[in-house]
């Protein structure tokens, strides 16, 4: 991996040296992370067997056959290609504005002192605690009797507001509670110097907020990008609420063609939601090399 | 800060919640006349015809027919899943805009009529078809026909001929006495006799109330009549099946895995009539060498729970012909047969039973020729919240010591409460 | 690869506000800088609160006043007054949740932290193939529950499951676990933790990588053992985090609903049923609008209540400032 040439390892670990001590860290490290991998495991193994071998009791560990054939077969039961292009189009804006609002709010939130400026932080933590089935039916509401959009009238009513458009597949969940609170505990831990330094070079706050203070909370705004493009592009119900037309559906709308209240027909359920992780884990695969880096210039002083 | 809030929501949004609120109020309005011209354009909601093989099904074939019939009525489709079905039409419903036409589940038609959320159909659409008289059952409340039956699934028991005659079991069991010396028969080590808990609780322990000579709820779905000897005994009889060592709750079929009768873990099982396809596609050489066979549970009577997919009209459709014409033309039989084959479902009219795909279906040839034995849950306006409660209420007597008079009277206060809040 | 790019690009490109941020002059009068800055400040929250009072508040609005009302969806809602919290005293069944939500949330949180915090360490590391090793632990966050759910039915399967095949081999014979009422909820919170590993791991390791290393410089000069160094240098620091991992995992344990709704369905007898499945169940299976939102406040208060209390346990949410 490219990652081990990248920079040094953390001072609390690394004076270990006793090679016994390393070589049990990594046996834990890989039983830990076996444990972790086996659910994934099993899905790219399911998705290449043969629905016969799937039901078999008697199936080896790995497929008898290696059943390629499930993804070409799966991906034409749905027109997955423009599934996958709404999710794209909606987890990668959800990411955008999420990582650009959440930061700002985070960082006034850690680092500016104003009038409600605590009961406002309080607010986002407290609208964190409202569960998605509560608000699911009136933020549906909202959608629906929006204002002068989708021929409705000021009062909303007449048309049908924002449902089936893009407005209401973006908006209602393009910032989170939950990525403000993070970037402003990020933002909360760095040095007073450093602002105090910029704003004597005459920096204002945007300046200071973007040049001086984010670069050194990089490792925050990756966590928050992955985790926001993870759940955006596996959220399945408000998509399927908002929208009616085919072309606006969203590729977990698409996984559940295969899981019927007939039955399910694993091998493809399986071919399509590993072809549907990928784009999730490669984006965690590179993100996470960042935090090193991160680190690394960190050091200013 | 409530303040604070306050004032902040006030200027963007009372006024959107306001309407909210005043928009919730659907279903009330009356339905138009469905007599005029069938013309506009109607949205569908439907939980099956999945994937691109349901859609080419519903949109070219279905549908086209439908054009070809009806020139002036557009239909735009929305495809969701029964797992979501809920959520869909309640947002739909709080919004005001339930689809025109609908297709729901069995037990659903009289909570939503007693609402008038749903439109009445005539009474010809009764017998524009040949409906078995039971079929048609959970199409009805108060007595008035509310939808068309689309596709069925019922609930038999399937079994396993290899194992009958290694046991030496000569016919299947007509009643329960029978069924408990044949389930004691067939266990062997780690495989049980019966296994009536891979499908729900809910449908098992209603499969076998009906076929104990019990019925759910009163005709007009006000009084709860399972609370008596019937319903305690078809409990009891799970009870006495794991005390046997003959049914094993533990042991029921996981989610995802292939069924107990499939891998010969349980010699009987009870499971709904689409496994057929399952085990075609899973285990096909079982049914190559005949194994398989499948009953219609009995004790005092012969009973298979039905379920199903019914089509439905919304009340307040802008186009009520058209809606009405939809869902006539999804109920003929040339819709139904399709939309069966591709899930494999029953298609509910006695005239199909010498198709093709049901003569090769045994589970589907089974359940067309008992018909006459179908019965349904439902029947209540509050079946919504009674169906859930079911399940839970129930399993404390199975898995844990309550006795089955205890559970069922508990499920029968919940039930009592829950139709006294209607 | 779209997300880095995009956290890449954006110091070049600061967020909309117009350029207020002239250099400050010195000459102007004393308040000017921190008027500014308040101004700044509340300009920079605006759009990120104004969002959320649309989507989050008004909605919590909603539900509120819904809460003292029967709605059905079907008709207009009808107020009731308290009659939805004196049925909620009846529901034996919503008590249950509530006692298994608290349970779950003790369990899951604390154990979820400290191996999340663990692996983070870990993984913290100069360790040849860490990236591999951070994936494999973040994975359970990106797999399809349904996966993950079909894996640890089979792993709990009381016949030929792999846990009871295991302990056969020890000579115990294993109970049936998600079918047993004591044993569906330990093993619902198993998986909770096993979950919840990943994203703990993630912000954990996020944080650390801001820690200043000149600290530890100067204590490994002053001969400071390790085990010292993190207990006076780095969990001190990590406190921050460590509040927003704690507030963000319990809010996350009292929601927990995925696991439920695949794994047992609340099952057996209730024994494994939560608050925000009560909620649905109510909510969407039962049409009973008012009735799932009064139970909704029950939750909302409950959690802040816990929160208020975290606070005060923690110090507060600044950390060591």
């Amino acid at each position: 991996m490219a990652t081990t040439e990248l920079l040094e390892p953390a001072p609390a670990l690394r004076r270990r040296t006793v090679p016994l001590g390393r070589i049990a860290l990594y046996v834990t490290l890989s039983v830990v992370s076996l444990l972790m991998v086996v659910p994934f495991a099993w899905m790219v193994l399911t998705s290449l067997r043969t629905p016969v071998e799937i039901a078999s009791q008697d199936a080896g560990l790995l497929p008898e056959h290696w059943e390629f054939g499930n993804y070409a077969d799966a991906l034409k039961a749905a027109p997955f290609a423009t599934y996958a292009r709404n999710s794209f189009i909606i987890a990668i804006s959800h990411t955008v504005l999420n990582v650009l609002v959440a930061s700002m709010a985070g960082y006034a939130l850690a680092r500016i002192r104003f009038r409600g400026s605590e009961m406002i932080f309080y607010l986002f933590v407290a609208a964190l605690m409202i569960p998605t089935y509560t608000k699911v039916l009136p933020e549906f509401l909202i959608v629906r009797f929006m204002p002068l959009a989708g021929g409705n009238d000021i009062l909303g009513q007449g048309g049908s507001g924002w449902l089936d458009s893009w407005w209401a597949l973006i908006v209602p969940g393009a910032v989170t509670p939950f990525a403000v609170f993070l970037f402003r505990q990020f933002y909360l831990d760095l040095p007073v110097e450093l602002e105090e330094a910029a704003r004597l070079d005459g920096l204002g706050e945007y300046r200071i907020y973007s040049r001086i203070m984010s670069p050194q909370v990089k490792p925050a705004f990756i966590t928050v990008a992955l985790l926001t493009f993870e759940s955006s592009w596996n959220n399945f119900l408000w998509p399927l609420l908002v929208t009616h037309t085919d072309s606006l559906r969203v590729i977990q709308v698409g996984l559940s063609v295969f899981k019927t209240e007939n039955g399910t027909q694993w091998h493809f359920l399986m071919a399509g939601t590993t072809l549907a992780t990928l784009p999730m884990v490669v984006l965690f695969l590179i993100g996470q090399r960042y935090f090193v880096q991160g680190f690394a210039t960190a050091g200013l002083k | 800060m409530e303040l604070n809030r306050r004032s902040v929501l006030a200027a963007i949004g009372a006024g959107t919640a306001a309407a909210a609120l005043a928009g919730c109020g659907g279903g009330a309005s009356s339905a138009g006349s469905a007599d005029g011209p069938a013309e506009g354009e109607i949205t569908l909601l439907t939980p099956i015809y999945e994937g691109a093989d349901g859609k080419t099904l519903l949109e070219k074939k279905i549908l086209g027919g439908f054009r070809k019939k009806y020139p002036d009525v557009k239909v735009n489709v929305d495809y969701t899943t029964y797992a979501q079905l809920n959520e869909k039409i309640t947002t739909g419903l709080a919004g005001g805009l339930l689809p025109d036409v609908l297709m729901m589940g069995v037990g659903w038609i009289p909570p939503f009529a007693a609402k008038k959320a749903i439109a009445e159909l005539p009474e010809t659409l009764a017998s524009a078809h040949d409906y078995e008289k039971r079929v048609l059952e959970p199409s009805r409340y108060d007595g008035k026909l509310y939808a068309l039956p689309v596709v069925l699934d019922t609930r038999i028991v399937v079994y396993r001929k290899d194992h009958f005659a290694e046991a030496g079991v000569r016919k299947t069991p007509a009643n329960w006495s029978e069924l408990r010396a044949v389930a004691k028969q067939l266990t062997r080590d780690g495989r049980v006799g019966f296994d009536p808990f891979s499908i729900d609780l809910r449908q098992c322990w209603e499969t076998f109330l009906f076929a104990n000579g019990g019925e759910l709820f009163s005709a007009d779905g006000k009084k709860v009549l399972f609370t008596g000897a019937r319903g305690v005994e078809a409990l009891q009889l799970f009870k006495d099946l794991v005390k046997d060592g003959s049914a094993d709750y533990a042991r029921k079929t996981d989610a995802g895995a292939p069924s107990n009768v499939q891998t010969g873990k349980a010699s009987m099982m009870m499971t709904t009539s689409a496994l057929w396809v399952q085990v075609k596609e899973q285990n096909p050489d079982l049914i190559e060498d005949d194994k398989l066979g499948s009953f219609v549970l009995a004790n005092r009577r012969p009973a298979m729970l039905q379920g199903g997919t019914l089509v439905t009209q919304a009340a307040r459709s802008r186009h009520p012909a058209a809606a009405r014409a939809l869902v006539e033309y999804l109920a003929t039989p040339d819709s139904i047969l399709g939309a069966a084959e591709q899930r494999g479902s029953v298609p509910g009219l006695s005239d199909l039973d010498d198709t093709g795909y049901v003569k090769e279906n045994q589970f589907v040839d089974l359940s067309l020729k008992n018909l006459q034995h179908a019965f349904s849950e439902g029947g209540t306006a509050a079946w919504m919240e009674i169906r859930e409660k079911i399940k839970p209420t129930l399993e404390p007597a199975i898995v844990g010591d309550q006795s089955a008079k205890d559970a069922i009277a508990e499920l029968g206060r919940l039930a009592e409460a829950a139709i006294g809040r209607m | 690869m779209g997300a880095t790019t995009v956290v890449k690009a954006r110091p070049a490109r600061p967020p909309s506000p117009p350029e207020t941020s002239a250099p400050l002059r010195t000459g102007r009068v004393p308040t000017g800088p921190g008027r500014r800055r308040r101004r700044a400040g509340m300009l920079m929250v605006a759009p990120a609160l104004l969002h959320a009072s649309l989507w989050i508040g008004l909605p919590v609005v909603v539900s509120v006043a819904l809460a003292f009302t029967k709605y059905d969806v079907l008709t207009a809602p009808e107020f009731v007054g308290l009659d939805n919290f004196r049925d909620m005293l009846d529901d034996a069944v919503f008590r249950k949740s509530i006692v298994n939500t608290l349970l779950y949330t003790f369990f899951t949180v604390p154990f979820g932290m400290a191996l999340g915090l663990l692996v983070a360490l870990a993984l913290h590391t100069g360790l040849k193939a860490r990236g591999i090793f951070r994936t494999a632990v973040f994975l359970p966050q990106v797999t399809a529950t349904v996966a993950i759910a079909l894996v640890w039915l089979w792993i709990y399967n009381p016949g030929n499951g792999l846990l009871n095949t295991m302990l056969a081999f020890l000579g115990v014979d294993g109970p049936a676990w998600l079918a047993s009422t004591t044993w569906a909820l330990p093993s619902v919170i198993l998986v909770g933790i096993w979950q919840g590993i990943g994203m703990k791991m993630l912000i954990y390791l996020a944080a650390l990588q801001s820690l200043p290393r000149e600290l530890y410089e100067a204590a490994s000069v002053d001969g400071a053992s390790r085990v010292r160094q993190f207990f006076s240098i780095t969990l001190p620091l990590l406190k921050p985090a460590t509040f927003f991992v704690l507030i963000t995992s319990m809010i996350s344990a009292f929601q927990s609903f995925d696991q439920i709704y695949i794994l047992t369905d609340g099952g057996p007898a209730n024994s494994t049923t939560m608050m925000t499945y009560e909620i649905y169940k109510s909510a969407f299976r039962e049409f009973r609008v008012g009735y799932a939102s009064a139970q909704s406040l029950v939750l909302f208060v409950l959690l802040m209540g816990f929160t208020l209390v975290n606070k005060r346990i923690m110090g507060g949410s600044r950390g060591h400032n």
